[in-house]
């Protein structure tokens, strides 16, 4: 499994095998560390626009135009000046924006990047891309562009009035940032100078166009009118218009791709693990020709990591040479960067390479693959998908297990070795419980206080005044608390740490001295285990159920815990909330004991998993639970935070004292 | 230093309650009351439940008796006690009694608050005989005429920490009330607030907005008594933008990126 590196980024990865080395090495351009990036605003800007548009879409990180000089040779049409920078676009789904706008100021480009979003959505609500201006001409398709443009950004600010000097700042800096007139062709010229008299406003004889179809009749009207069309035929290439940051770009509506009949190959793992590189750029998704299947020339292929494991294929018909195998991924990942489109296809077996793109193609992941209805054992929880940010229904199957009896040798050293501890642990939590309490001597209460009112009698009798401190209460100062521990027992638990023993080895131990000390509370209390292996297998043993009584039988339980497979947190934790649920308290608390961020042996890899397992905290603390995480992964702070909130989690620097820090927090989480 | 002039929020006392029904409400009550069944109102926070209670009092010409439940409300505080005095005790009926004898609207304000076995004193009120046995001076009191028992409770306000039981809940007649529609909410903001009649509107497309960020971490959504309370402090001259971060946004999460998102939307609506 490669490693994610980054969690915010998204790492879903594409493999792709690829044929031919026709395009020389790209060199990034290295981020300016300072300038706001994407990632920093893009919760806030998705949430800004579901509460604008009542809608969710889906974020996604705009590339790089292709480098202009070759594929300008290479298709020898698209006249000079050539875009370079990213800029915002949509296909009437999605919404593209550019991973970082390289301005200093962050303030500004925070600005920028909302005006643009909504811009967007703006133009996905309008329906701007789904029209058939693809069939206009050239110049009249520019002209339609300009048109939705305009329209959109008057629909916006008439929603949202505040943000015209917003909009004033984005119009400005598409402006400044526009290569000089001088720079374009005669032929493009009187098209550029409308568009610069748009941008700053000059241009105030554009009708406002009521819908995408108003706007290409409008189009092709003006293009007459306005007598764009150049005189002598000069160069105005398929897309006359200069796309920057104001305009942006309409794509085509994304195709769903098909799978290759059959196409399941069993992931074999006595393979070598792809090489992994990532990709500065991905091409753009191209519709195979008609006849191109059957031809022997075939356009450039790319192929999806998503099951069966797809691939790229290069254009031109020139397969990768077979004996290439030690070709470097990283020279692929460069060449494919510059192609402008690819075809997505899937095909069976193993990648050789893994190339991580910013902005994955459309997964194929919602549909289930072939036969899982056959399987379907246990219970089915959803699974949020960040990328369209809807739940994707029945995803994760939960199969409850009991776990077998351990051994008892182990139960018995352990207690031994930590007998002192546990006397101590033991009182101390007994200290916790609660009791029903008379309250006497009150101002108000349930009953008289007869012991006060007696001697509130004598000393009336006595001459003093009466008191009013004549009642009892009953307080219950009743904790009412239940709690879950969910343990973590995925493969990553089987690491060593210190004095030859693993992760769960530490967590064992910890567990059995909680689930005593525990005992003592008087709290009902579950615990449960969780590891997955893809979604149709989300293994969860029961420990200790509510009903059930701490004894030798859970002991042994805990004893036979051992590492299995990945780490598929979300279901487990909407699996324990649920049963949390149905228990009668006034709090409930769910703690869980992880060594390692969401794992599995699909896209729960990586941002997916992550935000996945957000999504079912938030559920749960919606529904009154509180979750805390305990955590001894070093890398945690950089998902943690994320997913449980900054105070609901804490991490272990030394795992060897779990069970005492443990059994602290179980202490002040039981208190708070 | 002069004060300024504060706008009276509501006028409830004097005269009719002003009220804007959301929909079939008011005749589903009046039916109820004529019935004498017990009502449960349903509804978040400060969409107007209380207000509700106050017309409907204020209309069917009954008194309204008030509690506002928490989870220190025992029996005793609902039904009366003894009172003792230098000769002797004297009973002290509570509300509820009170009302029973009276024949009053008898509103137990978020109910889900009180403990449960508080609430289990209601019981013998809301069936057909309508009895309220008081253990402690052995009365047994048969509700007078016009009495009517009222609950109201926030079905989102952590949900699920604290319910009514099944038992209890189905000797109510249930009634949802929600948030006012567009219109009616810019009336009421316009009204109750005193500001003008394009910001009264704008802070309802606010609300709008912000309330579609519900279940996206945002427990609670902006309740139609803040934006009065946002209108109040922009007729007291404060920014508008500010009144709004200050009175809806703030008190609302303390998440970054949620809290970002909404002074965005803010920003946005407010010229
Ligand atoms: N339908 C309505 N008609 C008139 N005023 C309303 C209405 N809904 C809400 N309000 C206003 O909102 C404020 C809060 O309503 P309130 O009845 O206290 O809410 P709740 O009891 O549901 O928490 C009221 O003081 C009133 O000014
Ligand atoms: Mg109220």
């Amino acid at each position: 499994m490669a490693e994610a590196e980054e969690v915010l980024t998204d790492a879903a990865r594409h493999a792709t095998v690829f044929a031919q080395r026709l395009w020389r090495r790209y060199s990034p351009a290295p981020d300016a560390p300072a300038s706001l990036s994407l990632s920093e605003v893009a919760e806030r800007l998705e949430l800004l626009l579901s509460a604008v548009f009542g809608n969710s879409y889906r974020l996604r990180i705009a590339q790089p135009p292709a480098r202009p000089t070759l594929l300008g040779n290479w298709f020898g049409r698209t006249p000079r000046p050539q875009r370079l920078a990213a800029v915002p676009a949509t296909d009437g789904t999605s919404i593209w924006l550019p991973r970082s706008l390289d301005i200093p100021d962050r303030a500004l480009a925070a600005n920028l990047y909302r005006v643009m979003a909504l811009q967007q959505a703006m133009r996905i609500r309008r329906g701007s891309a789904l029209s058939l201006w693809r069939s206009l001409p050239p110049l009249a398709g520019a002209l339609y562009h300009l048109l939705e443009v305009q329209a959109a950004e008057r629909e916006l600010l008439e929603e949202m009035p505040g943000f015209a000097e917003s909009v004033r700042a984005l119009r400005a800096c598409a402006h400044a940032r526009r290569p000089p007139l001088s720079a374009f062709g005669s032929a493009r010229r009187p098209l550029e100078a409308r568009v610069r008299a748009l941008l700053i406003g000059e241009a105030d004889c554009v009708p406002q166009s009521p819908t995408p179809e108003a706007s290409c009749e409008l189009a092709v009207r003006l293009l007459a009118e306005w007598g764009l069309e150049p005189a002598s035929g000069g160069r105005i290439g398929q897309e006359p218009l200069f796309a920057d940051w104001w305009t942006g770009m309409l794509l085509a509506p994304s195709p769903h791709h098909q799978h290759s009949a059959g196409a399941q190959s069993p992931f074999d793992p006595t393979q070598a693990a792809p090489q992994s590189v990532r990709l500065e750029r991905r091409p753009d998704i191209r519709q195979a020709r008609p006849d191109e299947d059957e031809s022997e020339e075939s356009g450039p292929l790319m192929i999806q990591l998503d099951e069966p494991h797809p691939h790229a294929e290069d254009p031109m018909g020139l397969q990768r040479p077979i004996d290439r195998d030690d070709a470097d991924a990283e020279l692929f990942g460069e060449m494919l960067g510059d192609l402008p489109q690819a075809r997505l296809v899937a095909s069976p077996g193993r990648p050789k390479e893994v190339l991580l793109a910013d902005d994955p193609p459309d997964a194929s992941a919602n549909a289930l693959a072939p036969g899982v209805s056959a399987l379907q054992r246990g219970i089915a929880y959803p699974e949020w998908d960040y990328r369209t940010q809807h739940y994707r229904e029945q995803n994760a199957l939960v199969q409850v297990r009991t776990a077998p009896p351990g051994n008892p040798a182990w139960v018995a050293e352990t207690l031994e070795s930590h007998q002192g501890l546990l006397e101590g642990i033991r009182r101390r939590f007994e200290l916790l419980r609660t009791h029903r309490a008379w309250l006497r001597g009150q101002v108000d209460g349930d009953e008289l206080d007869l012991d006060a009112y007696v001697d509130a009698v004598a000393n009336l009798r006595a001459g003093s005044g009466l008191t009013d401190r004549l009642y009892r209460t009953q307080r219950c100062a009743e904790r009412n608390l239940a709690i879950l521990l969910l343990i973590d027992v995925s493969g990553s638990t089987d690491s060593w740490i210190s004095q030859g023993r693993r992760v769960i080895d530490v967590e064992r131990e910890a567990l059995l001295l909680v689930s005593i000390a525990l005992q003592s509370l008087g709290a009902p209390y579950a615990i449960q285990a969780f590891s997955g292996q893809g979604r149709e297998a989300v293994v969860l043993r029961d420990i200790k159920t509510f009903e059930e009584a701490y004894g030798q039988e859970v002991a042994l339980r805990i004893a036979s815990l051992e590492p299995e497979h990945y780490t598929r947190c979300g279901a487990a934790i909407r699996h324990a909330s649920a049963n949390l649920m149905c228990q009668p308290a006034a709090r409930r608390l769910l703690l869980v004991l992880s060594d390692g961020k969401p794992s599995d042996n699909d896209d729960y890899e990586g941002r997916y998993g992550v935000e996945d397992t957000r999504q079912a905290v938030l559920e749960a603390v919606l529904q009154g639970i509180s979750p805390f995480c305990l955590t001894i992964d070093r890398q945690a702070s950089a998902y943690l935070p994320r997913i449980f909130g900054a105070t609901r989690y804490a991490l272990l620097p030394r795992p060897e004292l779990l069970p005492t820090v443990l059994l602290d927090w179980m202490r002040r989480l039981v208190q708070g | 230093m002069t004060l300024p002039e504060y706008p009276p929020l509501a006028k409830a006392s004097e005269g009719e309650p002003f009220y804007v029904p959301c929909g079939n409400e008011v005749a589903m009550f009046e039916r109820c009351h004529a019935r004498g069944l017990a009502v449960m109102l349903k509804g978040p926070t400060g969409c107007g439940k209380t207000r509700f209670v106050e017309h409907m009092a204020w209309k069917l010409d009954r008194p309204l008796i008030t509690v506002a439940c928490h989870d220190d409300l025992s029996a005793s505080d609902l039904i009366g006690r003894f009172l003792i005095r230098h000769d002797g005790t004297v009973w002290q009926d509570g509300p509820l009694t009170r009302a029973v004898r009276e024949g009053a609207i008898c509103y137990l304000d978020e109910v889900v608050e009180a403990r449960q076995d508080t609430v289990v004193v209601l019981h013998a009120l809301t069936d057909h005989r309508r009895l309220l046995p008081i253990d402690k001076t052995g009365e047994l009191l048969m509700a007078a005429p016009g009495f009517q028992l009222v609950i109201s409770y926030n079905p989102g306000y952590q949900r699920m920490l604290k319910d009514l039981k099944p038992s209890t809940r189905q000797r109510f007649v249930a009634m949802d009330l929600d948030f006012p529609g567009e219109d009616a909410e810019a009336k009421i903001v316009e009204r109750e607030s005193g500001v003008d009649a394009p910001t009264s509107r704008a802070l309802v497309t606010l609300a709008r907005r912000l309330r579609a960020l519900r279940d996206r971490g945002l427990a609670e959504v902006p309740s139609t008594r803040l934006l009065i309370a946002a209108g109040a402090l922009c007729v007291d001259g404060i920014p508008v933008r500010e009144a709004c971060l200050a009175a809806i946004v703030s008190p609302l999460s303390d998440d970054e990126a949620l809290v970002g998102a909404m002074r965005d939307l803010v920003d946005g609506t407010f010229i």
